[in-house]
């Protein structure tokens, strides 16, 4: 009696932890993810030409780190207009911190904003902090080409054999006009008894 | 000197079209307006909806206009090289036909400067090439050499003109006293003939015969390295600018022909214009045709023997694939055929002449086709090849901008003489120094 009794006792109390368990997962789904946040900042270059490190940390609400999700970097940028310009993603550590290197285009300040898209698990959320970079990237230029000096003059000469090729066609032109004209016959229309009308090819048939 | 009736017979040979027309010259003219009115209506049609209505798209952004462009002016750099050079040569066989192809050569390049507006969907934005030129750029150059090339070929057609004009001051009788005879009269510039006039104007004529092959050449030229300086396969290549000279001769010659074939038997010019000029325009024709041969072995020999990414696939596409019909059909029918026609001894030589002339003229322009359409449609990224339908705007302008060709040489020979009559005198004035050299019919005047 007291075997059977302790046997369905244990078979009860298994049936009441797991529908406790299922109610509690079912009330923490209800309750929607965990809230994050996110803290951003930015370690400035060891070394000139070096990149600056910014490093962003997502917590969750009761301050442990987000492992093993992934946060995007982008920086307000004036490119074509107001806009956040991508300038990376990276992954969290154990400790839910995300780091990439960053070499700016620009000296001056960099709005950095780290955003997190969320999961099943923890809501998505959004950090922004800022540096003031003293470095910045060197403008791309194109390897100046071996030519360049003979090239850049090219268009000159070209032109001055335009010029050149103008002249003689004004020189043949005009040349050849008034040394007809220096002989020119009177400008009176010829008489009409003069004139030798061309003959009709029905007559000349 | 000429006999003096067999001068007044060549006069009236060359006047005769001059100022008249039958039915027939009529409903040519009509006939010919009527497309090049279609073809005017298409090209209204494309502004008023955009480029959207031709079958140029984003990979085959240059299709019948470009190649309509390069085949036009090649057309008139034919046109101007075939006349500066037997004038310079001083080929007495050339005085019947220099008009003809001195007319045709501004006619097809007025055609064909027009094609680069027409391609594009603002032209009004072609100021801007003006308003902000930048030197670095071929099509800047291309509008410079083109500018220059036209205002050099009218000053080429109108110099020997001048003696003419002067001749219809004269003989043209009532007719002179409208504003078709002011034109006369101050065209002529008082042309009398004198020693003084005669060598001023030879003067003239040589150096702008010396200059216009040149200027030829380079517009040409420039238009070949619009093609060459892209990183394209079938572009790219160092002998483009002479390879497009070469096919601008070729093609140009071969209108030629046809121009003088049609003109000298409709305007009766038979006595003048004969088997001798067909045999040597036949012989310039052949040997450019073997030129443009070997240019082309060349090519497809060297691209064809590395066949890297870019030039492998088209001369695959070319030879054995979706292009191969086209190539096939302008090597075989454009090239090998002509030189076969122009080559062989026998009789018929005009005949031959104007067949050989007509096949090499459109295989030409299936030749042009072969470079601008399969260039731009080989991709240049892993994608799949462009594809090229012209639509009925793009055809309809083409055979409009065509027909406008002949319409303009027959209203332009409405009056002035198809025939340059002083430049028939000068040579026949050497010629009667150089027994058996001569160029007029010896006959009497018929009646």
């Amino acid at each position: 009696m007291f075997d059977l009794a302790r046997r369905w006792g244990w078979t009860v109390a298994l049936a009441a932890a797991l529908a406790l368990s299922a109610l509690a997962a079912q009330a923490a789904v209800a309750a929607g993810p965990t809230p994050t946040r996110i803290q951003v900042g930015a370690d400035p270059p060891q070394a000139d030409g070096q990149p600056y490190v910014i490093e962003a940390r997502i917590v969750a609400a009761d301050g442990r780190g987000v492992n093993s999700v992934p946060l995007d970097f982008s920086i307000a940028a004036d490119f074509f207009g107001p806009r956040q310009l991508s300038i990376g993603r990276a992954t969290t550590d154990g400790q839910g911190r995300a780091q990439i290197s960053y070499l700016p285009s620009w000296q001056g300040r960099h709005e950095v904003t780290v955003k997190f898209a969320g999961t099943a698990a923890f809501a998505a959320s959004q950090g922004a902090g800022s540096f003031v970079s003293a470095v910045a990237l060197a403008p791309h230029r194109d390897a100046r080409s071996p030519l360049a000096d003979f090239s850049s003059g090219l268009p000159y000469a070209v032109a001055v054999i335009v010029v050149a090729v103008w002249l003689t066609i004004a020189f043949a032109l005009v040349g050849t006009v008034r040394g007809i004209l220096a002989d020119r016959a009177p400008a009176t229309a010829p008489a009409a008894a003069d004139l030798v009308p061309i003959p009709d090819p029905s007559e000349e048939a | 000197m000429p006999d003096r009736s067999d001068r007044e017979q060549m006069v009236r040979a060359a006047l005769r079209p001059v100022g008249r027309g039958g039915w027939r010259y009529w409903s040519i003219v009509v006939a010919l307006a009527a497309l090049v009115a279609w073809g005017l209506y298409a090209y209204s049609y494309q502004l008023r909806h955009g480029l959207g209505v031709t079958g140029l798209n984003q990979k085959v952004s240059w299709g019948f206009y470009i190649l309509n462009c390069v085949f036009f002016i090649g057309i008139s750099y034919g046109g101007a090289m075939t006349s500066a050079i037997l004038r310079l040569t001083h080929a007495r066989w050339r005085a019947p036909i220099t008009r003809l192809a001195e007319a045709t050569a501004v006619a097809a390049l007025l055609v064909g400067a027009a094609y680069p507006l027409i391609d594009l969907g603002r032209p009004d934005r072609m100021l801007n090439l003006l308003l902000h030129p930048h030197a670095g750029s071929p099509v800047l150059w291309d509008l410079v050499a083109v500018g220059t090339y036209l205002v050099a070929s009218l000053v080429f057609l109108y110099l020997p003109l001048v003696p003419d004009l002067a001749l219809m001051r004269d003989r043209l009788g009532a007719g002179t006293r409208g504003l078709v005879g002011r034109l006369y009269r101050v065209g002529s510039l008082g042309w009398t003939g004198s020693d003084h006039q005669r060598q001023a104007l030879a003067l003239g004529v040589g150096i702008m015969a010396v200059l216009i092959i040149p200027l030829a050449v380079s517009v040409h030229s420039v238009l070949a390295w619009l093609f060459a300086v892209t990183v394209r396969g079938g572009w790219h290549s160092t002998i483009f600018a002479p390879y497009f000279v070469l096919g601008a001769m070729l093609s140009g010659v071969g209108a030629v022909i046809l121009v003088i074939a049609a003109f000298s038997r409709g305007y009766g010019l038979g006595d003048y214009v004969g088997p001798k000029q067909y045999r040597y325009l036949g012989y310039l024709l052949l040997a450019l045709a073997l030129a443009y041969t070997y240019f082309m072995i060349s090519e497809y020999l060297t691209d064809g023997y590395v066949a890297d990414q870019s030039s492998g696939p088209l001369i695959a596409a070319l030879f054995t694939g979706s292009y191969a019909p086209l190539f096939w059909a302008f090597t075989i029918g454009g090239l090998i055929v002509p030189i076969l026609l122009v080559a062989a001894p026998g009789r018929y030589v005009e005949g031959r002449a104007v067949l050989a002339a007509l096949l090499v003229v459109a295989g030409m322009w299936l030749k042009r086709f072969l470079i601008v359409v399969p260039g731009m449609a080989e991709p240049l990224m892993p994608w799949d090849w462009g594809v090229y339908h012209p639509s009925w705007v793009e055809i309809s302008i083409t055979i409009g901008t065509a027909a406008a060709i002949p319409l303009m040489l027959m209203l332009f020979f409405h009056f002035v003489p198809v025939m340059s009559v002083h430049e028939m005198e000068e040579v026949e004035s050497e010629s009667s120094r150089e027994p058996g050299a001569a160029v007029l019919p010896r006959r009497q005047p018929a009646g």
